[in-house]
């Protein structure tokens, strides 16, 4: 997947954000326009407050180390396009509903959306809407839940997290059931069944 | 000079015709071409060529639009039994049956599912490959229960052996006499874990074993394998999207290639057997009517002999559909017994447990077997409250981002802990035998059809009593078992499986002594009409706890030599 963004795309972009009052700054704007989508598809079930959210959110599921976490390589995209393709109604709404909920919560207790807020905070309030504890309710932990099920999948069946974040070995030759970690050095990525 | 095998009209009559190109049609195919008669796969699906047509073989995840899943629309407009199947997913849904054109009818919930290509389910399968012993096959003799099979151990050992060198059946040789040996392959290894488990199993008790699971996977080929273009097994486990190596037994990369070098093979594809045909004057059968898959066109194919061997209900839906004045009630059923005595293995019911420690044990590759228990219960002797038994398939793995994904985990830490692979966990689960009962059955509906206007089936399979608690002391000992080892934080899981969802559904055209009570004798030679067979699992009599296919290939090249000579001698 292509990361830069062509200036054209990028003002329509801005126009967009500066239309729907979000003020997004530089990185933000990055972000989202970094993503090509499989067959470039634009946002199919996210909206733009909740693209910003899922991006933001998706780094605190599986944040930068070595490898780029899963907001930065576009998971939360995929996800987008996933709950499209293979989604219910149910689950489509328990997702976006979250995404709102977080970004209300946030706006309520810093006047800032999630994706502003600091990493600490940011983390501080995904263990609450993990447990679901107050003030996030059971269906917002559901569809955390579902979220973090699919940045998972998304995520670790790229090509960054199956080849770079893990070890790939699409043709392994046989099977060693005494292999040790130590000669793995990292856990393999492909698993039997999708 | 190959010609190509494929044919849709034929102007000359066969020396046999097959129907269904699976596990036992290609089976059928190889032996019956190879004894010298011209013989016609008809199989319903489209074709499916060894390496050309695996689509989905070796296709990165996220080259694939949903990495794997199937969209939605698709699954609930064509495939929402199919999806139920642990094997169904983007890369595989071509090989799998179509619900919305060959739909069936649930009078009690039943899961078909099926193949709908060339290959049929053996594309697809599990390639888990046990022996019966006798006390599978006495076993309805003994306690009453179905008819006696017409067979017993000495007459299908050979055969086990003749199918197994030809395929290539993986396994360790354990002179256990509920689960004979087959002529082996060198056997996949166990990981470290799985290694202690079974010391503190064959420790704590003396009547269990646990060795590695039977597969039809070339773990080092034969020579004869190797000349046939097959491979050694890359350890993928991905077989269902089809395998360019060969690796493990299909129609594609074994019986087929038998069958075409013998230049006695014809194949027609697309071509759904609307009912086999009758004469009663001579009291033979004389081919099949076929229906065009796609344009719905009618045609017939005739031979001198008959295999049906399109899988246990699409064998019997076939005979079923193929009414005369003869047989008004489906060809070849004076007993009455056709459609009745289905069974399915009991699925779904078993234990995890956590596995301490073990922190540098890892292992290579995706082996595409794993742990077996065979059946301790009621083999020496009547030992608890229900009859017959049940066996554990199982494995040790340590967690993945696959199975940490549902955890309580994220962020830094989750990362790290998939990255650095997570604890060992053991987990088991049962294939228990289900009785034959009389009302376990499927008939054809009076008026619904599917696409290409054949009767829907109805089908009617429900668990009873026995398998009630059956499955009880399969909820109870697993548990026990894995606490008596001393395994942490041991969970059941009883989730008995729809019928059908095993895919090992067996029965509805049985094999038996007396042709007042079944529809086929001991050469699964109809007792009614001497040139037609039925070798797949409709055969059946019993269940057993073992998974079938193994025994499919038996009895069919059993079947195919019985035949072949009958028909050289003039008898049918």
């Amino acid at each position: 997947m292509k990361h830069s963004m062509n200036p054209s795309r990028r003002r329509a972009m801005k126009s967009l954000a500066g239309l729907m009052g979000l003020g997004l700054g530089a990185g933000q704007l990055q972000a989202l326009a970094a993503f090509e989508p499989a067959k470039d598809q634009p946002s199919q079930i996210f909206n733009l407050s909740q693209t910003v959210c899922a991006q933001a959110l998706a780094n605190v599921i599986i944040p930068a180390t070595q490898t780029p976490g899963a907001g930065d390589i576009g998971v939360h995209n995929y996800v987008d396009h996933h709950l499209h393709a293979c989604g219910s109604d149910q689950e489509k709404g328990l997702v976006t509903a979250m995404f709102d909920k977080l970004d209300q919560i946030a706006q309520k207790t810093f006047a800032e959306r999630f994706s502003s807020i600091t990493s600490e905070q940011q983390n501080e309030f995904t263990q609450a809407l993990a447990n679901g504890q107050l003030p996030f309710s059971n269906s917002d932990k559901s569809g955390f839940a579902l979220y973090k099920q699919l940045v998972v999948f998304g995520y670790y069946t790229s090509e960054i997290g199956a080849t770079q974040e893990l070890s790939y070995l699409p043709i392994p030759g046989g099977f060693d059931g005494d292999y040790t970690f130590a000669e793995a050095g990292k856990a393999w990525s492909l698993q039997p069944f999708i | 000079m190959s010609n190509s095998p494929y044919i849709q009209t034929a102007n000359e009559p066969f020396d046999a015709i097959v129907v269904g190109s699976g596990i036992t049609g290609g089976w059928a195919a190889k032996e019956l071409t190879e004894k010298g008669l011209k013989t016609l796969l008809v199989e319903r699906g489209q074709a499916v060529e060894h390496r050309k047509d695996y689509v989905g073989e070796g296709v990165k995840a996220w080259d694939m639009p949903q990495r794997g899943r199937v969209d939605k629309k698709r699954v609930d407009e064509q495939h929402s039994i199919q999806q139920e199947c642990y094997a169904f997913n983007d890369a595989t849904k071509q090989f799998f049956g179509n619900d919305r054109d060959y739909p069936y009818q649930q009078e009690k919930p039943f899961s078909w599912i099926r193949g709908n290509a060339f290959g049929g389910k053996s594309l697809l399968w599990h390639r888990q490959s046990y022996r019966w012993s006798d006390l599978d096959f006495a076993a309805n003799q003994k306690d009453g229960h179905g008819v006696d099979w017409p067979i017993r151990y000495k007459d299908v050992a050979p055969w086990y052996s003749y199918v197994e060198k030809h395929a290539g059946i993986s396994g360790s040789r354990e002179n256990l006499a509920v689960l004979p040996d087959s002529e082996f392959l060198p056997a996949f290894e166990f990981n470290q874990v799985e290694k202690d488990i079974k010391k503190r199993i064959e420790k704590r008790y003396q009547d269990r074993k646990m060795i590695i699971g039977r597969c039809a996977h070339l773990s080092e080929p034969a020579q004869h394998h190797v000349e046939q273009g097959r491979y050694k097994c890359m350890a993928r486990n991905e077989c269902q999207k089809g395998c360019s190596f060969g690796a493990y037994f299909s129609t594609q990369s074994s019986t087929l290639p038998a069958a075409l070098k013998t230049g006695n093979l014809s194949i027609a594809t697309d071509s759904v057997v609307h009912s086999v045909i009758y004469d009663d004057k001579t009291n033979r059968v004389t081919g099949v009517r076929v229906i065009d898959a796609e344009t719905l066109e009618t045609r017939e194919y005739y031979a001198k002999v008959v295999f049906l061997c399109a899988s246990t209900l699409g064998t019997t839906q076939i005979m079923l559909n193929s009414k005369s004045d003869a047989f008004p009630t489906g060809i070849a059923n004076s007993s009455g017994a056709l459609g009745h005595y289905l069974m399915d293995h009991l699925y779904g019911v078993g234990a995890t447990a956590d596995v301490e420690g073990f922190h540098d044990a890892y292992y290579k590759g995706r082996r595409p077997t794993g742990i077996y228990i065979p059946r301790f219960r009621n083999v020496e002797k009547q030992d608890a409250n229900f009859l017959r038994g049940y066996s554990f398939a199982g494995n040790a793995r340590r967690d993945s981002w696959q199975s940490l994904a549902n955890g309580p985990l994220f962020g830094l830490d989750l990362k790290e802990k998939i990255r650095n692979a997570g604890d060992w966990h053991f987990r088991m689960n049962c294939s228990g035998e289900m009785l034959p009962h009389y009302d376990n059955h499927v008939r054809l509906h009076d008026k619904q059809t599917d696409k290409w206007g054949i009767p829907q089936l109805i089908m009617h399979c429900e668990r009873r009593e026995n398998e009630e608690k059956m499955i009880a002391d399969i909820a109870k000992t697993s548990v026990e078992m894995l606490e008596s080892i001393g395994l942490k934080n041991v969970k059941s899981f009883n989730n008995p499986y729809t019928p059908g969802l095993a895919i090992h559904e067996v029965g509805t055209a049985r094999m038996g002594r007396d042709p007042k009570t079944s529809v086929l004798n001991g050469y699964n030679q109809s007792h009614d009409i001497p040139n037609l067979f039925v070798t797949d699992g409709a055969s059946f009599a019993s269940s057993a706890w073992q998974n079938p296919s193994l025994t499919f290939m038996a009895l069919t090249a059993r079947a195919c030599d019985y035949a072949a000579n009958a028909l050289n001698r003039g008898e049918i």
